[in-house]
């Protein structure tokens, strides 16, 4: 019952978990790593669509992953750092940070579109249930 | 002297009369009863209010990692529980109606 509001809880679930990667990426962004071990790898959400309601129609949004990207990263000279190797390489994550704080926007407004619909969703099985109040 | 009072016969049953057919189709008997439809309403409700309860002991506790399950599953048993007072209040409003015929 009150599909619509379940609904759109995936959905809000859904952009939290893309909010919480997007920050552990952003808070990453900086690690350095010796080039003989991984660099940090930027985590991305893998989703997909929940179907099957009882009208027909799709129930929702679902993760199912959170894939990374490569542990080559970006070599980069720094030959001051304490882990560089013998050549003076080590390892910075390959993370485009314009591109996470566009994907944080995209994130924060779906996450706020969910929370809308919720709210409006809310309002109208009020008045489904108000009709029975009269009389 | 006193002659004994004769006692009472039973009461013989009741003989059905034979010019009323009995009602077919969806009467109180055939399906189910709006009381018991009512009772799996409120046994509904009572489920989305427990489950928000254990949401809200998690919030309160710290396990809960997703706030908006809570907010989903508090307006989801609020609107429940409206929509059965809703019905309940409708009924006794319809009992009260028939009764107040014999008025």
């Amino acid at each position: 019952m009150f599909d619509a509001i379940s609904t759109s809880g995936t959905g809000l679930t859904t952009y939290r978990t893309w909010l919480d990667v997007i920050a552990n990426n952003i808070a990453n962004v900086n690690d350095v790593s010796p080039t003989s071990g991984p660099a940090f790898q930027a985590q991305y959400v893998q989703a997909q669509p929940i179907d099957g309601g009882p009208d027909g129609a799709g129930q929702g949004v679902a993760v199912t992953g959170l894939p990374s990207s490569s542990a080559a990263g970006v070599l980069e000279y720094d030959p001051n750092n304490p882990v560089a190797d013998a050549n003076g390489y080590v390892r910075r994550p390959d993370i485009d940070m314009s591109e996470q704080m566009g994907n944080l926007i995209m994130a924060q407004r779906a996450f706020q579109a969910n929370a809308n619909v919720v709210e409006r969703s809310t309002d109208i099985y009020k008045a489904a249930i108000d009709i029975g109040k009269g009389i | 002297m006193t002659t004994p009072i004769a006692p009472i016969g039973a009461i013989s049953a009741l003989t059905p009369t034979a010019g009323v057919a009995a009602p077919t189709g969806a009467g109180p008997a055939g399906g189910a009863s709006f009381a018991d439809a009512l009772g799996r309403g409120f046994d509904a409700v009572q489920g989305a209010q427990s489950n928000a309860d254990g949401l809200a002991v998690q919030a309160a506790s710290g396990q809960l990692t997703d706030p908006s399950q809570y907010t989903i599953a508090a307006t989801q048993a609020a609107l429940m529980t409206q929509m059965a007072t809703t019905l309940e209040s409708k009924a006794v409003t319809a009992f009260n109606t028939i009764m107040g015929m014999q008025a």
